[in-house]
């Protein structure tokens, strides 16, 4: 299976870090990301001290794929994931979607993925979010 | 209440790549890829308890055990209708103001905050951080800008939905409560029996 990143959401270090902030801060989620855009050091910061283990603040984005591939592999994927959404585009053509959790899901559990992916999943988080892409391929070992 | 939307992808950007490629998606099928997050800010416990029953969604809420509360008195928030009467309102304001006293002596005895919390209201605000596909949005409008719904999330989900509008006109153009997607009302003996009038609002909400 061929991975290709089409789209992504914007700024996702600095929403992981406000969503991560607005669990333990009494200021609202608005005027800590106004906070955080000025503050990437900070955002790299908090970013590395993240627990692999706290899901939900990572899951404040969308990776958006086109893939190439035959349906047996998106099948596979799919039951590797349930929280992929994909849909048909053309003869071996698909649209295909998650956020970061699913990805560093993916890629750090026993899963049989199909040929390709974990290099596509790779790629694709180093390009949206560096400083995450270190510590999940560190956490890989 | 104070709602932003902070962070999406712009439909333009898909389907431009698509159409590199020779490749289409219908409307529908391209709401299920988009993600759509939204900083909620001063809403009530009980407006985010029925807004994180929505599943199929992403959430970082404020906790109550990490964050020491320190006033509820002023900050709680009050539904309309305990304003609109001034013994509903004594009522109301005294409960908040002894469910502070409450908390900060419960503190002050060594309770750790995730206890001492047990005696706040479900007036006490909270802050959240949610992420909804387009199609999962689609849904939470279904229900929550139902006449049918609290006022206070329904007050959210029609901030939500004139965000999403702003930015994406055409795409939310038919998101609304049910009875506006669906041309009638699923709510039976419920209803609110002013389907025109809610379909009125809603053909308008969020467009200049």
């Amino acid at each position: 299976m061929e991975l290709k990143l089409l789209a992504s959401s914007p700024d996702v270090e600095t929403i992981i870090a406000t969503a991560m902030l607005t669990t333990c801060s009494r200021e609202g989620p608005s005027e800590l990301l106004r906070h955080l855009r000025e503050k990437p050091k900070k955002v790299k910061k908090l970013v590395k001290a993240l627990s692999l283990k706290h899901g939900s603040v990572i899951e404040h984005n969308r990776l958006i794929f086109l893939a190439n591939a035959k349906d047996d592999e998106v099948l596979e994927l799919l039951l590797a994931s349930h929280f992929i959404e994909a849909s048909r585009l053309g003869d071996g053509k698909w649209l295909l979607s998650c956020n970061l959790r699913t990805v560093v899901e993916l890629l750090t559990g026993q899963h049989n993925l199909p040929p390709g992916v974990r290099e596509g999943l790779l790629s694709a988080l180093r390009e949206v979010a560096p400083t995450f892409y270190e510590k999940v391929v560190g956490h890989e070992g | 209440m104070k709602v932003e939307l902070i962070a999406y992808i712009p439909s333009e950007v898909v389907l431009k790549a698509l159409e590199k490629e020779g490749l289409k998606i219908s409307p529908e099928e391209l709401l299920k890829h988009l993600s759509y997050t939204f900083a909620i800010s001063e809403i009530s416990r009980a407006c985010s308890h029925q807004l994180v029953r929505h599943r199929v969604a992403s959430y970082s809420q404020q906790s109550q055990r990490y964050v020491r509360i320190e006033r509820i008195v002023g900050e709680a928030v009050k539904p309309d209708t305990i304003s609109a009467s001034r013994e509903a309102e004594a009522i109301f304001e005294g409960l908040i103001k002894a469910s502070e006293g409450a908390y900060l002596k419960l503190v002050e005895l060594g309770v750790p905050e995730e206890d001492a919390r047990s005696v706040l209201p479900n007036a006490a605000p909270t802050n959240i951080v949610v992420t909804m596909t387009g199609s999962a949005l689609y849904h939470f409008f279904g229900l929550r800008c139902c006449n049918r719904a609290q006022k206070e999330i329904r007050d959210l989900a029609d901030e939500m939905l004139i965000l999403c509008r702003r930015v994406e006109p055409e795409l939310f153009r038919r998101a609304g409560p049910y009875c506006f997607q669906k041309g009638y009302c699923e709510e039976g003996p419920l209803s609110c029996g002013r389907i025109e009038e809610v379909k009125a609002k809603y053909e308008r909400l969020g467009y200049r």
